[in-house]
């Protein structure tokens, strides 16, 4: 059992999920409960007459319950995963504590066994079909496919050239009119850009629009703010104008900012990297309704960094899969571009690893030259992973920063809750912070003080 | 930075307002900026920009701190309490099972435990909010939560500050929450506090203040308190005498014994029962306590023909009189006195005046007598509740045998369901296992589906005292095939689920080996 509680919160899909899940971790609520090497079930009492059945697969962890809820994973699955997570975390060993129903610990139920079996057989089928699908596509029924995708394409060309078009003037009325009109612009005003863009498949720009409204209310220095922002918006559009002219890292940047999105199994293969990636942290945004999940990775051998997105829909369940402080071999396949961040999981070991330390910048000033470097890159770039080691959370003029071995100070994005967690948990000793850069401010995620990993986005 | 402050001035206004500038600049800047086409004003101002923005993030630094590195805090020697422990506390932070806080935070406390790092600054805000808890949650914050709460003011609470100061200069919770502690560590000490500053407070600090003198009363307060009998305010004088009453051996406690001892009697009966009797010298009791310099203050104006003036007053005398007097005073048991009262004419009186006297003087043979006294009388009732004045093994003690007494179970009726409510700290095994199976025995024998209702919302309220050791045994074995199963089933889940938690978190922080 790898997994500490605080992991095992981090898994819930929102905050409801993880009050929920942990007033069910006791044992009061769990008859059956069982483990072997792969995996944790147990039965529990829910408002039916049946229990739910619920079983953890370990390795990636996975969950199955038979409860009806939406949310995944259920409130059952972690309720069962800390239960069994608090209790080797005191009796020291990965044998069940003394209170629960112990069954014998090997043999796991009928129900849990059939769904473990399951999962194997389709984890098999799913590499089978994806080798057949090469093989059995003739090559009439390519090329057709080919010549369609390309018309697609030249058709999303011309609608994008159209968008940008428009908001180039836009940008300019903007200019002519001065930014200081932008305070009292209507919500209409912002909105009306953004859907423009939205429908001529410009979804990266439409995204950067929307951010210009909410500049007027950063306070001081938001003119400076939307100066900056205003500008790099016109170079993006000036660079797609003449982007056959550019080089191919740099077009793939552009359009990835403008909101091209690449297929990961159309991804050139030599983009792939494998390495033991180390999950630095993790951090959730957005609503029910769409929600996005960032997930920084950190290769063990190459140092290189990765960055995981993954979107959920509605009621759909994000996979949880990357487990934040542990570290799994795997091959990383990146997307395109001058400073590859964004990457997809190719393929994956079962295992996973805890690690208590991570390396990172050893002051404000590697972090700095970094993020130049990344700016001449890809002017666009919004968020660099910055694990800053001994780093010293303070309070200065109402503001939480965070101060490096030289006296310098870094702002810290976050509410005071944070901010005083971090000071607790430092003590005024120098720690490690993970966390997003944006090139003004650092949002922390998870910090590591006295041999531990604290999470500070939940 | 010249050249952004001149594109930040056309930005404002527009370029439509004031034309764009550059002043010319001989560095590789300059050169890039020369290619911009100033025909096209809008196009030549944000391209300028976009480069300009680039290179100032590019070569930012971040600013040098004015102020030193903050002072480390010193190392700590208590062992930090385990992730299971940080998860409970959370979870009760957060609203869950909250009732047993103060339960986590003592055994924290005996278990020589701090809390971990990342729990202290929402453990220091609740105990902003819950100045009860403040004692407790200072003896658990450990070295590091004392530094933390030297930073923000709403936890200075939390924090080594000297007396003096904060007694002058602190809020009034602080100050009563400061009194409560001297007054139990050093009473002595805590009068001197409360003297310094004595004749500036208000009538009402002046009121709550003497109240703390409860704690520790003693013979040294006297002089003190006798001061307080001719305070200004009414009330002040009213505490005063509290708590020189509760002190036998006072000037003010021996008058009384005095004023009582030739106007009261026990007037034994041949034929009839025992009553007492009131003789007042010339029936005026005003006069009667103006003769003595004794002063019990103002009847209400609403007193009624069955319980006037006269009768007021003679409750009063009989409350400040230490109750075990009368026991010296007569030779006779409690329930005896008690009864006899209940025959006088004044018998309002004096089982008011008992009561009063009782919870002042907290005697357990007195409590008894006037609780079996009252038991056995309907209209009584309510002097009930002054079973919570009794220790912890006499209330142990009467609830055993109640619970024995009676084969059908606890039900609402039953004789040890009030004691069971009082008790209100840890219960013994035996007493645990007694109630829990009195409880299933109920749970069987039952088929009334409304009854017991009080009984079924006080499952919760038990599983705070139920010994958490016997989890296993108290969780299970539960009649849950009788037919009104589905009736208490909520109940007994909540009863299982907190005494769960409450077992899951004394393991945690007794056993739990720090695994980071």
């Amino acid at each position: 059992m790898n997994y500490s509680p605080a992991q095992i919160i981090a898994l819930a899909p929102d905050a409801a999920s993880a009050k929920a899940g942990r007033s069910l971790a006791t044992a009061s609520k769990w008859q059956n409960v069982g483990q072997d090497a792969r995996a944790l079930w147990g039965e529990c009492q829910g408002s039916g007459a049946k229990p739910y059945q619920t079983v953890i697969d370990l390795n990636e962890p996975a969950f199955k319950c038979s409860c009806p809820s939406r949310k995944f994973p259920c409130k059952h699955a972690l309720g069962l995963f800390l239960l069994i997570a608090n209790q080797s975390a005191i009796a020291g060993t990965t044998t069940a504590a003394p209170g629960v129903t112990p069954t014998p610990a090997t043999t796991a139920a009928a129900w849990a066994a059939e769904w473990l079996a399951k999962r194997d057989s389709q984890a098999q089928r799913k590499s089978e079909t994806a080798k057949k699908a090469d093989e059995e596509l003739d090559e009439a029924t390519l090329a057709r496919r080919a010549s369609q995708k390309a018309k697609r394409s030249l058709d999303r060309e011309a609608k994008v050239v159209a968008g940008l078009k428009e908001l180039d003037l836009w940008l300019r009325d903007l200019l002519r009119h001065g930014l200081a009109s932008a305070q009292t612009r209507s919500f209409d005003y912002w909105e009306q850009m953004a859907a423009r863009l939205i429908d001529a498949q410009a979804p990266g720009a439409a995204r950067r629009v929307r951010e210009l409204s909410r500049v007027p209310q950063y306070g001081d220095g938001w003119i400076e703010q939307m100066l900056t922002k205003v500008s790099s918006l016109f170079l993006l559009l000036k660079a797609f104008e003449r982007i056959e002219t550019l080089p191919t890292a740099t077009q793939a940047d552009v359009r990835t900012a403008i909101g091209w999105s690449y297929k990961e199994d159309e991804l050139p293969e030599e983009n792939v990297v494998a390495d033991e990636w180390l999950v630095l942290g993790q951090r959730t945004t957005g609503e029910e309704s769409l929600r996005v999940r960032r997930t920084w990775l950190c290769g063990q051998r190459t140092a290189k960094s990765a960055l995981i997105l993954e979107f959920a829909v509605g009621g759909q369940h994000l996979a949880v899969d990357l487990l934040p402080g542990t570290s799994t071999e795997a091959e990383l396949i990146f997307y395109p571009g001058n400073y590859p961040l964004r990457a997809g999981i190719k393929k994956r070991s079962n295992t996973t690893r805890t690690s208590k330390e991570i390396s990172g910048y050893s002051s404000t000033e590697q972090l700095l030259t970094t993020h130049a470097d990344v700016l001449a890159l890809n002017p666009w770039i919004e968020a660099l992973p910055a694990p800053l080691k001994t780093v010293v959370p303070v309070r200065r003029s109402e503001r939480w920063v965070a101060r490096d071995v030289d006296g310098r100070l870094l702002l810290l994005r976050c509410d005071a809750a944070t901010g005083w967690k971090l000071i607790a948990l430092s003590g005024g000793y120098p720690m490690t912070i993970f966390g997003e850069w944006n090139g003004q401010s650092l949002l922390p995620i998870a910090a590591w003080a006295d041999g531990r990993r604290v999470e500070l986005q939940s | 930075m010249q050249t952004w402050d001149e594109l930040l001035a056309t930005a404002v206004v527009g370029t439509e307002q004031r034309e764009l500038q550059l002043a010319a600049r001989d560095d590789d800047l300059g050169q890039l900026l020369a290619q911009t086409n100033n025909a096209d004003r809008e196009g030549s101002l944000l391209t300028a920009a976009a480069v300009l923005a680039l290179y100032r993030s590019a070569g930012s630094a971040p600013p040098i701190d004015t102020q030193p590195a903050p002072e480390a805090c010193p190392p700590d020697e208590a062992q930090r309490g385990s992730a299971a422990s940080a998860q409970h506390l959370a979870l009760m932070l957060d609203g869950q099972f909250r009732e047993v806080l103060p339960e986590w935070l003592a055994a924290m406390n005996k278990a020589r435990r701090r809390v971990p790092e990342e729990c202290l600054p929402a453990l220091l805000d609740h105990g902003f909010v819950e100045p009860g808890l403040r004692n407790m949650i200072t003896s658990v914050l450990g070295r590091r939560g004392e530094w933390l709460a030297a930073q923000n003011p709403d936890w200075f609470y939390a924090t080594c500050r000297d007396e003096r100061e904060v007694w002058e200069t602190g809020s009034r919770e602080e100050r009563l929450l400061l009194l409560e502690n001297v007054r139990t560590a050093d009473p002595a000490k805590a009068r001197e506090l409360v003297t310094t500053t004595w004749p500036q407070e208000s009538a009402k600090d002046r009121i709550a203040f003497l109240e703390k003198f409860a704690i520790g009363l003693n013979a040294g307060d006297e002089p003190f308190l006798n001061d307080a009998l001719h305070d200004r305010s009414v009330e002040v004088r009213r505490v005063g005498r509290t708590l020189l009453a509760g002190l036998p051996s006072s000037d003010f406690s021996r008058r009384l014994q005095e004023l009582v001892k030739p106007v009261m009697s026990f007037k034994r009966s041949l034929i009839g029962k025992a009553r007492l009797e009131v003789a007042l010298p010339n029936d005026d009791p005003i006069a009667w306590l103006k003769e003595h310099n004794i002063e019990v203050g103002n009847p209400p104006q609403n007193t009624t023909r069955s319980f006037g003036p006269k009768a007021w007053y003679l409750k009063e005398v009989i409350s400040l009189v230490p109750v075990t007097h009368w026991g010296k005073l007569w030779a006779k048991s409690p329930l005896a006195i008690i009864k006899a009262a209940d025959e006088s004419e004044w018998h309002e009186s004096f089982i008011l005046g008992f009561v009063t006297a009782v919870q002042r003087d907290r005697d357990p043979d007195w409590i008894e007598a006037l609780v079996a006294f009252t038991a056995s009388d309907e209209k009584q009732t309510p002097l009930l509740e002054l079973v919570r004045y009794l220790p912890a093994s006499r209330l142990e003690a009467l609830s055993l045998r109640a619970l024995e007494s009676q084969a059908n179970g606890l039900s609402d009726g039953h004789p040890a369901f009030h004691l069971l409510l009082a008790h209100r700290s840890a219960w013994s095994d035996q007493l645990s296992r007694a109630v829990v199976s009195s409880l299933k025995t109920r749970i069987a024998k039952c088929h009334d589906n409304v009854a017991d209702w009080q009984t079924k919302s006080a499952l919760k309220r038990f599983a705070r005292y139920v010994s958490p050791a016997l989890y296993d045994e108290l969780a299970s074995g539960w009649p849950t095939d009788s037919e009104s199963w589905s009736n208490w089933s909520r109940n007994v889940d909540a009863f299982q689920s907190l005494l769960a938690f409450r077992r899951d978190m004394h393991r945690a922080i007794s056993e739990g080996e720090e695994r980071s």
